[in-house]
């Protein structure tokens, strides 16, 4: 009797795993923690009907943009305390279709701000936040917001497997009056202290 | 105090048959229904060569069917009243979403990529990939007929008052500059999107007594309706806000010529 009572207390955490495991059945919903890590940026060439990567090493000033790609991951780019976990991958498995994801940023953008590595125009010399001079077009509403205003609209939750990571375009709205080659530093703050940098590629505006 | 020469022309036509009606004893009284089939044939056009011409559901010649009434005396020569309400429906109405976005490709295509095109009413703007859904021109007419009998022949020329409702679409269209980041919203929009317009009728129906209460008839009429359609295109450079505002008068003054035949059911008492 007292070995049943042992053998039911050591497998009393395991069933309770299981038991909590399966508690979403009824929710094909996977909710996913994921946080911000690292920025990837594109020129885009705005020329035809939709913006599209450029390839070549000149663009029109006037039809110039970024697309920005925030990648997101689990916890990987985080300190993380390990839970206390007796089986890692005790999940409920919906039996009809697989999981739509829901994935919940841990962290929020603070700011968005644009650099220009060269002189942009006489306003504008090398190293100046030249942020306000791009916009990012929302399709749906079809209306420009300013960097500052889309930052504040980019969803912290976002829904389906293909949708971890954040992508957006921006637009130059203002190109320099002087050709030249232009590069641009984007800095990205988050809420918890760590912030995202890259650069563009160098590219001649025509 | 003036009144308004409408309510003066629906007075007028009214005023014979109320006059006939207190000067007779009721011995018996013509309820007639009729049904009829026929063409309407525009004798002016609204188009003014702008995409707007394709968002007003008047077009050129088109079918229709009306239901109509008669009341009047049995008398050989009398003056009644008459009803009419007329469907007409257009043969290029299913075509007119595709001659809009035509017509507008014409316009912007020089400079502009056509991101979308949305045509509607007001807030109900159909999808881009959605047949444009124009409805039909209803016709409501009342006035005075006059009867004349003669062996099985019936000649009857009348004048009427009603309205005509036509609709006139909105449309949304997004442009995007050719080699630019540039993008702007122009939309379509009515000053009159449904209400009816003042019309009146007049001409003859000739009608062939075939058994004792039905009735072979044909009819031929002119109508005029005064439409006032305008049109303002509002063009909005989404980055600066800039708006530009132009209008189009399309003709206020709609002439037509309809000829149809169709059967006279007598419900006499």
């Amino acid at each position: 009797m007292k070995i049943k009572l042992a053998l039911f207390l050591l497998l009393l955490p395991l069933m309770m795993e299981v038991l909590v495991s399966c508690v979403d059945y009824d929710s094909p919903v996977r909710n996913v923690e994921v946080s911000h890590c690292s920025l990837e940026l594109d020129d885009l060439e705005n020329t035809g009907a939709a913006a599209q990567l450029n390839f070549d090493d000149s663009v029109a000033g006037e039809a110039y943009g970024i697309r920005f790609r925030i990648i997101r991951q689990e916890y990987s780019c985080r300190i993380e305390s390990p839970g206390l976990h007796f089986i890692s991958s005790a999940q409920a498995i919906y039996p009809y279709q697989s999981y739509d994801y829901r994935y919940i940023s841990q962290e929020e953008i603070t700011d968005i701000k644009i650099e220009s590595i060269n002189q942009f125009d006489s306003d504008h010399p090398a190293g100046a936040d030249v942020t306000d001079l791009f916009r990012a077009l929302s399709e749906q509403e079809f209306k420009y917001f300013t960097v500052d205003d889309y930052r504040d609209r980019l969803a912290i939750e976002t829904f389906g497997y293909e949708n971890r990571d954040i992508d957006f375009d921006i637009f130059l709205m203002e190109p320099s009056a002087s050709d030249g080659q232009q590069q641009f530093k984007v800095t990205i703050e988050l809420s918890d202290g760590r912030t995202l940098e890259a650069m563009t590629e160098p590219i001649y505006f025509v | 105090m003036s009144m308004s020469p409408k309510y003066l022309i629906v007075a007028f036509s009214l005023l014979p048959f109320l006059l006939n009606a207190q000067n007779d004893t009721l011995k018996v009284i013509h309820w007639q229904a009729r049904a009829m089939y026929g063409m309407n044939i525009p004798l002016n056009a609204v188009e003014v060569g702008e995409p707007s011409d394709e968002l007003i559901e008047y077009s050129d010649n088109s079918d229709y069917i009306h239901l109509g009434a008669t009341l009047f005396l049995d008398r050989e020569r009398t003056w009644g009243l008459d009803g009419i309400i007329q469907l007409q429906s257009h043969k290029v109405g299913e075509k007119s979403y595709a001659d809009f976005r035509r017509s507008v490709n014409e316009k912007y295509e020089s400079d502009y990529y056509i991101l979308q095109n949305t045509i509607g009413q007001g807030e109900d703007e159909e999808d881009e990939s959605s047949p444009g859904n124009f409805g039909n021109v209803n016709k409501f007419y009342i006035g005075a007929s006059y009867h004349h009998r003669e062996g099985k022949f019936r000649f009857t020329p009348r004048f009427m008052v009603g309205l005509v409702q036509v609709e006139s679409k909105n449309a949304e269209i997004n442009l995007k500059r050719k080699n630019s980041n540039e993008i702007t919203e122009v939309t379509y929009f009515s000053s009159k999107p449904d209400r009816p317009h003042f019309s009146v009728l007049m001409g003859p129906t000739v009608g062939y007594q075939l058994v004792k209460n039905l009735m072979i008839y044909a009819e031929f009429y002119y109508s005029y309706m005064h439409a006032n359609f305008n049109y303002t295109i509002k063009e909005r450079n989404v980055y600066t806000e800039s708006t530009t505002e132009t209008s189009t008068d399309h003709p206020n003054n709609v002439h037509a010529f309809n000829a149809g035949i169709g059967l006279i059911l007598d419900l006499s008492y």
